[in-house]
């Protein structure tokens, strides 16, 4: 991973930070971020618990494309988090 | 796996391939060849490393709170919400 663009140490545990209200809202903040297709993907897979073939169905996406999806999402996610809420 | 998708790994940098197996393990189980690649990577690579433990924290605490997220405004259209429904009653 090239230097200076590696993922930061995170300021808290994130079991911690989950117990907090304001850390649900950058969440929120940071998803909205995400183009609509990785989103889609993303909350049908990781929030509502959507079986992996159920989410290609219902977005008409490859098997693969849902992984790409899915990967770009996370990678996005966590470095949004890194910014509004991890470096603080 | 497919020959473009073996092609794409070999092209790639060790810890862009890490990175996507990293993601990839939390939706399908790994070959062992991938298994083996990504342990043997995230031995080496500290940052790969870091990067795993966050993905697994974040795809943690979203498992423990799923009540807590409100659906982001790029969610689903009622259209998509409608094909959910019927495509899980069939």
């Amino acid at each position: 991973m090239a230097a200076g663009a590696g993922p930061k140490a995170w300021s808290e545990d994130a079991a911690q930070a989950a117990e907090r209200q304001e850390f649900w809202q950058v969440l929120d903040g940071c998803l909205e971020k995400l183009p609509p297709r990785t989103a889609q993907a993303f909350v049908l897979r990781e929030l509502d618990g959507t079986d992996g073939d159920e989410v290609c169905k219902v977005l008409n996406i490859s098997t693969t494309n849902f992984w790409v999806l899915l990967h770009r999402a996370r990678m996005q996610l966590r470095h949004c988090l890194e910014q509004n809420w991890f470096s603080k | 796996m497919t020959k473009l998708m073996s092609l794409m790994m070999r092209m790639m940098s060790p810890c862009a391939t890490a990175t996507r197996l990293a993601s990839e393990s939390l939706d399908r189980p790994l070959t062992a060849k991938e298994r083996r690649a990504l342990r043997w990577h995230l031995v080496m690579c500290h940052l790969c490393r870091r990067y795993d433990k966050q993905l697994h924290d974040l795809h943690d605490i979203l498992h423990r709170h799923p009540e807590t997220i409100t659906r982001p405004a790029a969610g689903l259209s009622p259209a998509a919400r409608e094909r959910i429904t019927r495509a899980l009653q069939n």
